[in-house]
């Protein structure tokens, strides 16, 4: 999978169409943009199928219609042999976190380093620095289930950028963590976002909506009803210090 | 790090997890690999006693009562030169007491007053073990019978025809018992790998969700079965050795030893071939419950 290469969106989304069996459409018609270094929300009421477009992102799903384009390569019409790749430029964090209990932080930020086939010294320096990142200096050798919850999505975080996805999808990352852990999770994207990574926050939360606005997609009815360029100034900024990197 | 480090990795990550299990049912495939081992020894054993006995096998030439001892010479030189004959022993009355006494333990009340007229004259001629398959036994004693100084001729064949019949039957009955236990320990790998998945579910879905190929998943379990297996048949093969050399010292302690008597463990490479096939079934076990697991 080609990393972005500027002049095509990171995340093209076009005229996507999703529906279970036996039940009422859930993505008749949704299209939206995503460009590097953007910070997204996608939002919507319970079962407006937030989290369904997110699988439908990382081909957990398979789209009914439309096209999904990822660095401008459609990845509806991947094989399943091909999904894995895909999944290799995609970091991804869960209202759940979804660490393995028995690892040890250190082990569980590894597996994207361990996929993508990095030697153990690398593994290592890589892990220190996002444990650093994340606030957890110290905490490799350390059993996930001894975490905090507001730790845990810390570690899963870190797992999910560790291998420097071009883009960072979050599915309810605060939705099971007080306020004060959640406000420390929204500063860490922010600060992930702010090195260049696009970031898209599936949230129901109207205070983290209205507390740090930025480029909201509303969901209902199967179609992304509202699109909020609030903060598009911020966002912005980060497209020029991406291009003066670039340069 | 290279795809090997990777499987060493996680394979060492889930034995952690999951040692009791693993433990278990390494310890069940090896008591059932024993069973197997036990009975292919069986089987070597009795097919080794089998030839032993057929090497001893001779044909019996009862002769006449009253054959000169001349006569008896003439007949002995043209047995052996027939084809196929290995050795002719001439046993005179008195010879031939003297082995019935010796067969019977020396435990036979007052033999040592019958006169020497009740035993027979008889040539044993030994026959050469290639030859002896390959001969029409019934027709070589048919020909003897015939000579004038012969009075019967005992060849045996029926009885060794038994034996060998039994030790073939019960070589059949190992190997399909043996077949059927390796059958029955892919599921017992199978399942344990099943529900290792299980268990593991987390893992499997953490590694999909950063990309890794089924290939990568897979590994470490095809790896851990195969552990499984070769380490079963390890500890199964040094307790049937264990077993055996107990047994051969037991009956050399009664029986005060002997070749034929004793009881041999199977050779090295048989081992060596057994402990690869049982590693190839863990291999299969696990690649089937991960085919199923990774479906989902």
């Amino acid at each position: 999978m080609e990393v972005y290469s500027g002049d095509v969106p990171l995340l093209a989304v076009k005229n996507l169409k999703r529906s279970y069996p036996g039940s009422v459409s859930l993505l008749t018609d949704v299209s939206f943009e995503i460009w590097p270094g953007e910070f997204v929300y996608i939002t919507g009421p319970s079962g407006a199928g937030k989290t369904t477009l997110l699988k439908l992102l990382y081909r957990a799903e398979r789209a009914e219609g439309g096209s999904i384009s990822f660095c401008g390569k459609d990845i509806t019409a991947l094989n399943d042999a091909s999904i894995p790749y895909l999944r290799r430029n995609v970091g991804i964090v869960f209202q759940d976190f979804r660490l393995i209990d028995w690892f040890t932080v250190g082990e569980n930020i590894a597996v994207p380093l361990e996929i993508l086939g990095m030697d153990g010294y690398t593994i290592r320096e890589r892990t220190r620095n996002v444990l650093d990142r994340v606030g957890l200096k110290g905490y490799a050798n350390v059993m996930t289930g001894k975490l905090s919850g507001g730790e845990q999505q810390r570690v899963a975080m870190a797992r999910a950028v560790v291998s420097r996805p071009p883009i960072l999808l979050a599915d309810e990352p605060t939705g099971n963590l007080d306020q004060a852990s959640a406000s420390a999770v929204m500063d860490l994207m922010e600060s992930i976002n702010e090195d260049g990574t696009a970031v898209v926050v599936a949230t129901h939360d109207e205070l983290l909506l209205t507390s740090r606005p930025y480029r909201t997609f509303s969901l209902m009815g199967g179609r992304i009803v509202d699109v909020d360029y609030k903060n598009s100034e911020r966002h912005r900024k980060v497209i020029e210090a991406l291009s003066m990197e670039a340069a | 790090m290279s795809a090997i480090m990777f499987t060493l990795r996680k394979l060492w990550q889930n034995v952690r997890h999951d040692r009791t299990s693993l433990v278990l049912n390494v310890v069940v495939l090896t008591l059932t690999f024993f069973t197997v081992i036990v009975v292919g020894v069986g089987v070597v054993n009795v097919d080794r006693l089998t030839r032993s006995i057929e090497d001893q096998y001779q044909v019996t030439v009862y002769l006449a009562d009253d054959v000169t001892l001349e006569r008896v010479n003439e007949v002995a030189v043209g047995l052996r030169h027939v084809q196929g004959v290995r050795e002719v022993t001439h046993l005179d009355p008195e010879s031939f007491r003297g082995r019935f006494i010796e067969m019977a333990g020396g435990g036979i009340d007052g033999i040592e007053d019958v006169s020497t007229d009740v035993f027979p004259s008889v040539l044993e001629v030994n026959l050469a073990p290639d030859y002896r398959e390959k001969m029409d036994l019934g027709a070589f004693a048919g020909k003897v019978s015939r000579i004038d100084a012969v009075e019967s001729v005992e060849t045996h064949e029926g009885w060794i025809q038994q034996l060998k019949g039994f030790a073939g039957i019960l070589g059949l009955v190992a190997a399909v018992f043996g077949i059927c236990v390796l059958f029955c320990s892919v599921f017992i790998v199978a399942n344990t790998i099943k529900l290792a998945f299980i268990k593991r579910q987390r893992v499997v879905e953490v590694m999909r969700l950063f990309g890794a190929t089924r290939g990568l998943i897979e590994a470490p379990v095809l790896l851990e079965g195969c552990l499984q297996g070769v380490v079963g048949s390890l500890a199964a093969a040094l307790l049937a050795w264990a077993l055996i050399t107990a047994v051969d010292a037991r009956i050399a302690s009664i029986l005060g030893g002997g070749e034929a008597w004793s009881v041999i463990f199977v050779p090295v490479s048989w081992v060596a071939l057994f402990v690869a096939v049982c590693g190839a079934v863990g291999v299969i076990g696990a690649h089937l419950a991960s085919a199923r697991a990774l479906r989902v």
